[in-house]
């Protein structure tokens, strides 16, 4: 097996007064793509947001191709490889969607024409809306325009969270194809996603979260449904 | 009132909307990508005219041009003082509450009335004219070259920042900033550096009002409260955040005063004004132009 792409090395996130994350060890591999499972506030938002540089480490460290992330500033981390699309899309409103993918890549103006052009044969739905002011769009436009905004970069890892929140299953049944897509272009993702069956669905590898604790990390294609249903049901109870 | 009068009062009101509207222009700037009010941008405005008069002796007094000729070099300047500004007086607070940022301007606008007074004197100056020569009569319409030159100036430099902010990489990356600076970093923009860049353009413009406004009006070093209050109307009438509600505020403004000015008097005209502000801050506080749903442009 490879190195891994990105590590999570007993990282502890705390937001506001509570603890988000404790002690969590992970790696996600090149091309492949993890999913988070967990309930609300199991920790999965808080962990995407600690890779990217946006909530703070109480302990541990995460590293980024082998090098620690420990004092590099969010703009750096994406400009060194890691995309991110957060829960709720966070588009910029006043903004047409064409200048938003070229605000997210810093490159010369031909690259970034290229590059819409080649997201725009993932997402075909794009070459319609390039136009359309963010604030206009419908939930599922907007939803493709924030993954498409996270990889204007060509990010090597995308964290994706809650991508299908709020969505129409027509729609998600055309996201999630595409994320694969890219995760066999070479591309890890780290998904956080509340349903089971979407993340089953599209996952190499699930990593499931109680109260910020990792409780599970195991194959898709090995992993015993009976067990995971055991842990989810006892996660939901203890709540 | 004759037809002739009228349009000669609208042509003052524009010339001087014109002058209000990169005070504007430049308030919206720093409020959008600050998140908070510049309560030194009318003294910035100030400095903009005492800088002019500074560096007025380096343009040869032979020259048609002498306002035009400085316009680059007091918007240059004043685009460094303006970085340094966002340095000194918003990035050590803005984590602070937001009453701190306003303290913070306030202050330094102090010290740039004080520092005016103590360096050119309380009285009244005059800055250098864009262009020399006397106007142009139409029938019986006379507009002044100063005039002109300050509508096209301002035309200029009003355009000019719209293209830059809606058609290059560091306007829509400014853009992106003012609207969720933390979404931008998070795409590889460095917010810092686009709040630099907004306060040294705000104050850039700041700068080329002062230029412009101090031929005709002259600049003292007291004037920075009366342009704030103009700015301030403007954004308010216009639209809180919106950069083309700014500019239609500040216009209406110049008109109004110049209008009602030559109707009854100028402290009329002022008071008329500020009941106008009271006025929309009651019955439409979001202004002519509301901003969409958070869209900052």
């Amino acid at each position: 097996m490879s190195a891994p792409l990105l590590s999570f090395r007993n990282v502890s996130v705390q937001r506001g007064r509570a603890m988000a994350v404790r002690d969590l060890t992970l790696d996600v591999e090149p091309g492949e793509i993890v999913a988070l499972i967990g309930l609300n506030g199991a920790g999965k938002s808080s962990l995407l947001r600690a890779a990217m540089g946006l909530e703070a480490l109480m302990v541990g460290d995460i590293l980024f191709r082998d090098q620690s992330l420990n004092g590099v500033g969010t703009p750096d981390r994406a400009r060194r490889g890691i995309g991110y699309c957060p829960e709720g899309r966070r588009l910029f409103p006043g903004m047409s969607v064409s200048d938003t993918l070229h605000a997210a890549m810093q490159a010369p103006s031909g690259q970034r024409l290229a590059r819409i052009e080649e997201l725009t044969d993932l997402f075909p739905l794009l070459g319609t809306i390039l136009d359309r002011e963010s604030w206009s769009l419908s939930g599922g436009q907007q939803q493709v325009v924030a993954i498409v905004r996270a990889l204007m970069q060509r990010p090597e890892i995308l964290l994706l969270d809650e991508p299908s929140l709020g969505l129409a299953p027509v729609i998600c049944q055309e996201l999630f194809p595409a994320i694969r897509r890219l995760a066999d272009e070479g591309a890890a993702v780290l998904l956080a996603e509340q349903s089971t069956a979407t993340a089953l669905a599209v996952a190499d590898r699930i990593a499931v979260l109680h109260r910020g604790t990792l409780v599970l990390t195991e194959a898709v294609a090995t992993l015993s449904h009976d067990r995971l249903k055991t842990i989810l049901l006892s996660e939901g109870e203890q709540r | 009132m004759t037809a002739i009068a009228l349009t000669q009062i609208l042509l003052n009101g524009l010339a001087l909307g014109a002058a209000y509207a990169l005070i504007a222009l430049g308030f919206v700037i720093v409020l959008n990508a600050a998140g908070a009010v510049n309560f030194a941008q009318g003294e910035l405005v100030m400095a903009g005219g005492f800088v002019s008069i500074a560096l007025a002796p380096l343009i040869a007094e032979a020259t048609a041009l002498p306002g035009l000729l400085l316009l680059p070099l007091v918007m240059g300047l004043m685009g460094l003082i303006g970085a340094g500004f966002a340095w000194i007086a918003y990035f050590p607070v803005r984590k602070r509450h937001q009453v701190a940022v306003f303290v913070s301007t306030i202050a330094a606008g102090l010290v740039l009335q004080h520092l005016a007074n103590a360096v050119f004197g309380a009285a009244p100056r005059a800055g250098p004219p864009l262009i020399s020569g006397n106007g142009v009569t139409v029938g019986a319409l006379s507009i002044s070259l100063q005039q002109i030159a300050v509508m096209i100036c301002a035309a200029v430099l009003i355009s000019g920042t719209g293209l830059f902010l809606g058609r290059t990489q560091t306007g829509r990356q400014m853009r992106a900033v003012a609207q969720d600076p933390e979404m931008a970093a998070a795409i590889g923009i460095r917010p810092k550096r686009m709040i630099t860049l907004s306060f040294a353009l705000a104050i850039a413009l700041a700068g080329a009002a002062g230029l412009l406004l101090s031929n005709q009006f002259f600049v003292s070093p007291n004037d920075g409260g009366l342009f704030m209050l103009k700015a301030y109307i403007a954004v308010t009438i216009g639209g809180w955040g919106r950069l083309d509600g700014a500019v239609i505020g500040a216009l209406l403004i110049g008109i109004f005063e110049t209008l009602v000015a030559a109707l009854t008097s100028y402290l009329v005209a002022e008071a008329l004004l500020y009941a106008l502000l009271l006025i929309m801050l009651v019955f439409r506080p979001s202004g002519l132009l509301p901003e969409r749903a958070r869209a900052r442009v």
